[in-house]
C-alpha cells in the first residue's frame, strides 16, 4: 500500500483517539465503580471515577456460594455446543441456498425469510418448547435458537461471492458438493464463519430470558440469568409496593458487568486472526 | 423433571384449526360484558372472612392499634413462644413458585437455611424463584401451561390480567378451610388482621388465597431530619413551609426533592402531596358511586405543589431518568433531602447505608385537612393447586408456619435462620452473620409463603424506631383507605397498567412544565375514555355486593 | 480482477454444465441429483418448521381475545377488532410517527457509522494497534441498555459531569436529557456508542476478502486513500452493504425496545412513545397478547413490503439483494 499523506495520518490518529476515549472513559467508570467500597459509591451518588480504596469485595460477594461458578459451567456448555450446532446447521442451509438452481431453493429461501419478519410470540414459542418436551432441559436454551436468519443470509451472501471459477475448477477435478464445500467454500469463508460463530456464541452467552421462562429449576440457570438477578434485583415492583428488596449495591452491579464481558474479551483475540486481510488472496495463491 | 408432551398441549398445538374454529359461535355469544363476570363478587354467596384471633405474644414497648400503628419493640424478646404444635408436613415434596428480588438461592445441598426450613416443616420444599422483572411473562406462560402447576403459587399485587379467572378455575377454594371459625385450626393464620384478608379480596365470593400482610402506610416521604433541623424546618409544616423548606435545602449541588422515574408510572409521585392536601386515596365512594382522585380539586392542588417544586428548581434535575436505587444513594449520602419511598424502606439496610450521616425521619402531611393514603395492607397472596382436603391442610400448615408472629420460635427460624449459623444474639438483639448474607428468606423467598403481621423493630436504632412510631401515631389515625382495595374489576385487571401510565404521564407532563396545568382536564378525559369510567362502574357493582 | 469476480458472482450464477442437465430433468431426477445439498439443508429447515412454523399459530392471536389459561381453542375470536382499535387509535399513530422518525435517523446516522469505522480501522497499518482499537470498540455491545442509559445520564444529565463543568465555569447548564427536541439525536447517539464498534465486524470480514492486489494496482496508478476507498473497497463490499441494508429495512420498525422503555418518561409519550413501548403498555403489560400479536403482524407486513421494494431496487441496480426473483 502507498504511504498516506501526513495530513491523512494525523486525521486518522485523531479520529481513532477520540473514538477510543469516548468508549474508554465511561467504561473506566464501570470498572472503577466495581472496585470501590459501597460507602464510597454512596458518597459519590452512585458512580466512582477513582475509588478512595480499591476492593474486590463486590467480586467476592458474587463469586461466593458457588452459584456463579455453576452457572458459568452451564453457559460454557450451552455456548460451545450451541455454537457448534448452530454453525453446522447454518453452514449446511446457507450453502444449499447459495447454490444456483437447487431443487426447491427459492421456496426454501422465502420460507426462511418469512420467519425473519414474523418472529414467534413468547407464549406460542413456550407452548412449542413445552410440547416438544424441552421444558426444564438444557436443550431449551439451544434448539429454539438454532439458526438465526440474519446470520444465515449473511453467510449465504458470502458463499455467493466466492469466485465461481474456483467452484468450476473443483468440479472438473471431480469433487462432489460436499467436496466443494470442504475444499473450496469453507477455506475461503473463514472470516464469515468466525463472524457468525462469534455472533452465535455471544447470543448464547448473553441469553437470559428464556431460562426463566423454560426452566422451573433455577440450578440450571446460565450465567446471564444469574448475573441479571444481581443487576435488576429489586428494581421495579419493590418501588411501588414498598417491598424491601435485597438491593444490590452499585459496585456489585458493575462487577457483574465486568464478569459478563470478560469471557468475550478473552475469547476474542483467538478469533481475531481470521479478520486479517488477504485470506482470499492467500487461498488463491495456494 | 421430565415434561413429556402431554395430551392437552398436543391438542392445543394440533387442534388450533379444528377446535378453534368451532369456538367463536359458543363464546362470542357471551357478549362484551361477559369477561370477568365469574370472578366478580356481585350477586354471589360471600364466604365469611376468617375470624381474627390475636396472638398473645411478648409485650411491646409501645402498643400498636387498630389504625395501623405497629407495636414497637426496642429489644428482641428474651423468651420465645412456640406457636406451631405437631408436625407440619409428611415428608413429601412440595413445589412452590415465588417472586424474587435477589440473586438465586444456593442449592438445597449447600443451603443450611433451606435445610433447616425443610427439617422444621417435614417436607422437601422445591422452590422456583421468578425474577421480579420477568414475573408477568413467567406467570403468563404458567397460566398457558395447562394442569402442571406447582403446589403453591404466590401472586404479587401486580395486576395480572386474567389472574383472578385463572385462580378461580385452577386453584383451590379455601373458604371451607379458613372462612369464619375454621381458621382457628391454623392459629397463626387466625392472627392475621382482617384488613389483610380484605386487601386480598374474594374471587366470586370465595376465599382463594392466604394474604401476605404488610404495614398500613403507603409510599411515604423519607426525610433527612438533620438537614431539616439545620435549616430550621419544623416537623409539622404547612404547604408554604414545605415549599420554602425544599427551596432552602436546594443549592450547591444539593436538592430538596429526589424523585425517580418509576414514581411516574402511576400515582407514586403524587401520593404524599395528594394525601397532604386531602385528596381521596385513589377512589372515593359515596353511596355506591366511585369517583377517582384525579378528578378532584384537591388532586389538582397537589399537582400544583409539584409544579412549583420544579419551577423553583428544588428537585433533582434528572428525576425522570434516575432509577430508584440511584436516587436512594443520593438520599443516603445527603445529595437530596427527601425521597418518596415504600414504607418497607424503614429498615436496617437503609439505616446501614445512611451510616449515621443524618437522622432518618418520615415527613408529616402538610395540608390543613390531610388524608394520608394507606397501602393495600398486603404484598400479595399465596394460592394452592387443587388437591384433596388433607393435602390442602398440609399446605395451609406451611403458610401457618411462615405466618408465625414476632416473638415465636417459628418467626425466628423463618426470618433470621438458625442461631449460631445465620445470626447470634447479644444485648442489642439479633446480629446477622456473614452466612446470613448468602442464605436468608429473601434469597430463598420463603417470606412470600406466609408473613407475620409486621412489627416495628430496628435492632441498634431505637431512636429511629421511636420516631417512626410517633410518626405513625400522628399520621395513621387520619389516614384513609382506598375503597377499591380487594374489589374485582376486570377492566382494572386488564387495562390497569395502561390507565396508570396515562395518569403517570399526565402528572409528569404538568409537573415538569411540558403541558400547562389546564391540560389536566385532557388527561382525565383520556383516562376516562381508556377505561377509567368502566372501572368506576365495575367497582360500584362490586362495592354494592360486598356491603 | 477480483473485483469483477465478486461482482459477477453477485449478478450471475456460475455456469456449470452438470446442473443445466439436471434443470431439464423431472422433479424426481432433480431431487436425486440434489440429495446431498438437500440433506445438508435438512437440519436447518426442520428447525424453522418446528420452532417458527410450529409457533406461527401465534399469529391467530391477532384475531382473538387471547387468554393464556384458556388457550387458543378456548379464547374468544374478535375478528379484526384489534386492527380496528389499532388504526383508529391516535396514540398508535403517534407511536408510528415517533418510530418512523427515529428509524430514519438510525438509518441515516447509525447505518453508515460502522462502515466508516471499519474503513478507518482497515486502513490502520499496525496490526497491534488495530487489534487494540477493535477490542475496545466492541466492549460497549456487552453493556445492557440499563447501564448505557445510566452512563449517558451520568455524563450529560442535568446533574451530570458536563453540566457540572459548565456550572463550574459559570455557564448555564444545557438540558440534553429530558429535552424532547433532542430526544431523537440522543437515542441515536446512544445506539452509535453501544453498537457501532460491534457492527464493524461484518464489514471487516467483508473487507478481509477484498483482494490486496487491487489496492496495489490502484496505488501504482497514483490513487490516494480516498480514491482507493471509493473505487476499490466500496465496490468490492457493495453486495454486503446492500444485503445488510435490505435486511435492516425489513426490520425498519423494530428500532429496539429496552432503550426506549427506559427513557420514554423523560420526554413523555408525545415524543418518547415508539411502537414497541406502545405495544408493551397497551398490550403486553395488560396481558393483551392478541393486541400485541396484531401490532406484530402489522410490523411484519410493513417489513414484507419494505424488503420486497428494497430488493427490487437492488436488482435494478444490478445487485443480488437478499433473494432473487
Amino acid at each position: 500500500m502507498g504511504r498516506p499523506t501526513p495530513a491523512v495520518r494525523v486525521a486518522k490518529a485523531v479520529a481513532l483517539t477520540v473514538v477510543v476515549l469516548l468508549v474508554v472513559f465511561p467504561l473506566w467508570t464501570v470498572l472503577a465503580t466495581s472496585l470501590a467500597t459501597p460507602q464510597n459509591v454512596i458518597d459519590n451518588g452512585g458512580w466512582v471515577v477513582w475509588p478512595d480504596e480499591f476492593t474486590l469485595s463486590a467480586y467476592t460477594e458474587i463469586l461466593q456460594g458457588g452459584i456463579v461458578s455453576r452457572a458459568l459451567l452451564v453457559s460454557a456448555g450451552v455456548t460451545v455446543i450451541g455454537t457448534a450446532l448452530s454453525l453446522v446447521c447454518t453452514i449446511g442451509l446457507a450453502y444449499t441456498l447459495s447454490r444456483p438452481r437447487v431443487y426447491g431453493g427459492k421456496p426454501m429461501l422465502l420460507l426462511v425469510l418469512f420467519t425473519f419478519l414474523f418472529p414467534p410470540g413468547m407464549v406460542p414459542l413456550f407452548l412449542v418448547v413445552q410440547g416438544t418436551g424441552l421444558f426444564d432441559r438444557y436443550a431449551a436454551l439451544v434448539l429454539p435458537f438454532l439458526v438465526n436468519v440474519f446470520n444465515l443470509v449473511v453467510m449465504r451472501g458470502f458463499f455467493q461471492s466466492i469466485p465461481p471459477e474456483l467452484v468450476d475448477a473443483a468440479r472438473i477435478d471431480g469433487a462432489g458438493e460436499l467436496g466443494i464445500l470442504r475444499q473450496v467454500v469453507l477455506p475461503l469463508s473463514k472470516a464469515v464463519i468466525a463472524v457468525v460463530g462469534l455472533f452465535y456464541a455471544v447470543a448464547y452467552w448473553n441469553r437470559f430470558f428464556e431460562a426463566i421462562i423454560y426452566f422451573n429449576d433455577q440450578t440450571k440457570w446460565p450465567i446471564g440469568t444469574v448475573l441479571r438477578q444481581y443487576v435488576t434485583g429489586g428494581a421495579s415492583l419493590a418501588e411501588t409496593s414498598g417491598e424491601l428488596a435485597t438491593t444490590s449495591p452499585q459496585s456489585v452491579q458493575m462487577a457483574v458487568v465486568m464478569l459478563a464481558t470478560l469471557p468475550i474479551v478473552c475469547v476474542y483475540p483467538f478469533l481475531q486472526r481470521y479478520f486479517v486481510k488477504g485470506v482470499v488472496t492467500g487461498a488463491l495463491k495456494a | 423433571m421430565d415434561h413429556r408432551m402431554d395430551r392437552r398441549s398436543l391438542l392445543r398445538l394440533a387442534g388450533v384449526g379444528a377446535l378453534g374454529l368451532t369456538a367463536p359461535s359458543l363464546l362470542s355469544a357471551c357478549g362484551s360484558g361477559g369477561a370477568g363476570g365469574g370472578v366478580s363478587n356481585a350477586g354471589k354467596d360471600l364466604a365469611p372472612w376468617p375470624t381474627h384471633v390475636p396472638f398473645g405474644g411478648p409485650t411491646p414497648d409501645a402498643p400498636g392499634d387498630g389504625t395501623g400503628v405497629q407495636p414497637l419493640f426496642l429489644n428482641y424478646p428474651e423468651k420465645l413462644v412456640k406457636s406451631v404444635h405437631g408436625p407440619v408436613g409428611d415428608g413429601s415434596d412440595v413445589t412452590v413458585m415465588v417472586v424474587s428480588y435477589g440473586a438465586p438461592p444456593k442449592p438445597v445441598e449447600d443451603n443450611r437455611y433451606w435445610q433447616a426450613v425443610n427439617r422444621a416443616l417435614g417436607v422437601n420444599l422445591k422452590v422456583t424463584v421468578v425474577p421480579d422483572p420477568e414475573y408477568g411473562q413467567k406467570m403468563a406462560t404458567l397460566m398457558a401451561s395447562g394442569d402442571d402447576l406447582p403446589d403453591m403459587i404466590m401472586f404479587t399485587n401486580l395486576a395480572l390480567p386474567h389472574a383472578a379467572e385463572f385462580v378461580q378455575a385452577r386453584c383451590a377454594d379455601l373458604s371451607e378451610f379458613v372462612g369464619g371459625d375454621a381458621v382457628k385450626e391454623f392459629p397463626n393464620l387466625a392472627n392475621l388482621p382482617t384488613y389483610a384478608w380484605k386487601g386480598m379480596g374474594r374471587i366470586g365470593g370465595r376465599i382463594h388465597g392466604i394474604p401476605l400482610e404488610r404495614p398500613m402506610p403507603a409510599n411515604s416521604l423519607f426525610v433527612n431530619r438533620s438537614a431539616m433541623d439545620a435549616a430550621g424546618v419544623p416537623r409539622d409544616w404547612t404547604t408554604e413551609q414545605y415549599l420554602d423548606a425544599m427551596k432552602a435545602l436546594t443549592g450547591d449541588r444539593k436538592w430538596g426533592v429526589g424523585w425517580f422515574k418509576t414514581l411516574f408510572t402511576g400515582l407514586g409521585g403524587v401520593t404524599y402531596h395528594a394525601g397532604s392536601l386531602g385528596a381521596p386515596n385513589t377512589w372515593s365512594v359515596q353511596g355506591d358511586a366511585f369517583t377517582h382522585t384525579i378528578t378532584t380539586p384537591q388532586f389538582e392542588q397537589a399537582l400544583e405543589v409539584m409544579r412549583k417544586l420544579v419551577e423553583a428548581g428544588a428537585h433533582y434535575p434528572d428525576s425522570l431518568t434516575a432509577s430508584s436505587t440511584d436516587m436512594q444513594s443520593h438520599f443516603h449520602n445527603g445529595t437530596v433531602a427527601s425521597i418518596n419511598d415504600g414504607f418497607g424502606s424503614v429498615s436496617l439496610s437503609t439505616l446501614n447505608k445512611i451510616n449515621g450521616r443524618f437522622a432518618l425521619d418520615l415527613g408529616r402531611p402538610y395540608g390543613p385537612q390531610p388524608t394520608p393514603w394507606q397501602g393495600p395492607g398486603v404484598f400479595g397472596h399465596v394460592t394452592f393447586k387443587k388437591a384433596d382436603a388433607a393435602r390442602i391442610k398440609l399446605l395451609l400448615r406451611i403458610c401457618d408456619y411462615f405466618s408465625a408472629p414476632f416473638g415465636t420460635e417459628e418467626y425466628e427460624l423463618a426470618n433470621y435462620g438458625v442461631e449460631g449459623q445465620h445470626f447470634t444474639k447479644d444485648s442489642g438483639g439479633i446480629k446477622p452473620t456473614d452466612l446470613y448474607a448468602q442464605e436468608n428468606n429473601s434469597l430463598l423467598p420463603t417470606k412470600y409463603l406466609g408473613a407475620a403481621p409486621a412489627v416495628l423493630y430496628l435492632p441498634g436504632h431505637p431512636d429511629v424506631a421511636r420516631a417512626v412510631h410517633e410518626w405513625q401515631q400522628a399520621t395513621l389515625p387520619r389516614s384513609v383507605r382506598n375503597p377499591a382495595t380487594g374489589l374485582r374489576s376486570s377492566t382494572e385487571a386488564g387495562k390497569g397498567a395502561q390507565l396508570n401510565q396515562i395518569i403517570g404521564d399526565g402528572i409528569a407532563a404538568i409537573t415538569f412544565g411540558r403541558k400547562p396545568p389546564s391540560a389536566w382536564r385532557d388527561v382525565v378525559a383520556q383516562w376516562r375514555q381508556a377505561g377509567g369510567d368502566q372501572v368506576a362502574e365495575e367497582l360500584a357493582r362490586e362495592h354494592a355486593a360486598n356491603r | 480482477m477480483s473485483m469483477t469476480r465478486v461482482r459477477s458472482a453477485a449478478t450471475g450464477p456460475p455456469g456449470v454444465p452438470a446442473r443445466h442437465e439436471a434443470d431439464r430433468a423431472g422433479p424426481l431426477r432433480r431431487l436425486r441429483a440434489d440429495r446431498v445439498l438437500l440433506l445438508l439443508a435438512a437440519p436447518g429447515l426442520v428447525y424453522f418448521l418446528v420452532f417458527h412454523y410450529g409457533a406461527l399459530f401465534g399469529t391467530v392471536l391477532a384475531f382473538q381475545d387471547y387468554v393464556p389459561f384458556l388457550g387458543v381453542s378456548g379464547s374468544r375470536w374478535v375478528g379484526l377488532a384489534h386492527f380496528e382499535r389499532m388504526v383508529t387509535d391516535p396514540l398508535f399513530w403517534n407511536a408510528v410517527k415517533n418510530t418512523l422518525l427515529i428509524a430514519a435517523l438510525q438509518l441515516v446516522f447509525f447505518f453508515p457509522a460502522p462502515l466508516a469505522l471499519a474503513l478507518l480501522l482497515n486502513s490502520v497499518v499496525g496490526d497491534t494497534l488495530r487489534r487494540f482499537v477493535q477490542s475496545v470498540v466492541y466492549l460497549p455491545h456487552f453493556l445492557s441498555w440499563v447501564i448505557v442509559v445510566a452512563l449517558f445520564q451520568q455524563m450529560l444529565g442535568g446533574a451530570g459531569v458536563v453540566n457540572g463543568w459548565l456550572s463550574a465555569l459559570g455557564v448555564g447548564g444545557v438540558a440534553i436529557i429530558g429535552n424532547p427536541d433532542l430526544y431523537g439525536p440522543l437515542v441515536v447517539a446512544q445506539l452509535v456508542w453501544k453498537e457501532c464498534g460491534w457492527a464493524t465486524i461484518i464489514f471487516l470480514a467483508a473487507l478481509s476478502q477484498v483482494d490486496e492486489q487491487q489496492y496495489e494496482a490502484a496505488a501504482l496508478d497514483g490513487a490516494g486513500w480516498w480514491r482507493r476507498v471509493w473505487h476499490v473497497t466500496l465496490p468490492a463490499i457493495r453486495p454486503v452493504i446492500v444485503l445488510l441494508l435490505v435486511l435492516r429495512l425489513g426490520e425498519f420498525l423494530s428500532i429496539g425496545f429496552e432503550q426506549f422503555f427506559l427513557q420514554r418518561q423523560s420526554v413523555g409519550p408525545e415524543t418518547g412513545e415508539v411502537l414497541d413501548t406502545f405495544v408493551y403498555f397497551t398490550g403486553f403489560a395488560n396481558g393483551d397478547f392478541g393486541y400485541a400479536a396484531a401490532v406484530g403482524l402489522f410490523k411484519g407486513v410493513v417489513g414484507v413490503v419494505l424488503i420486497y421494494t428494497a430488493n427490487k431496487v437492488a436488482h435494478r441496480l444490478g445487485e443480488q439483494g437478499v433473494y432473487k426473483s
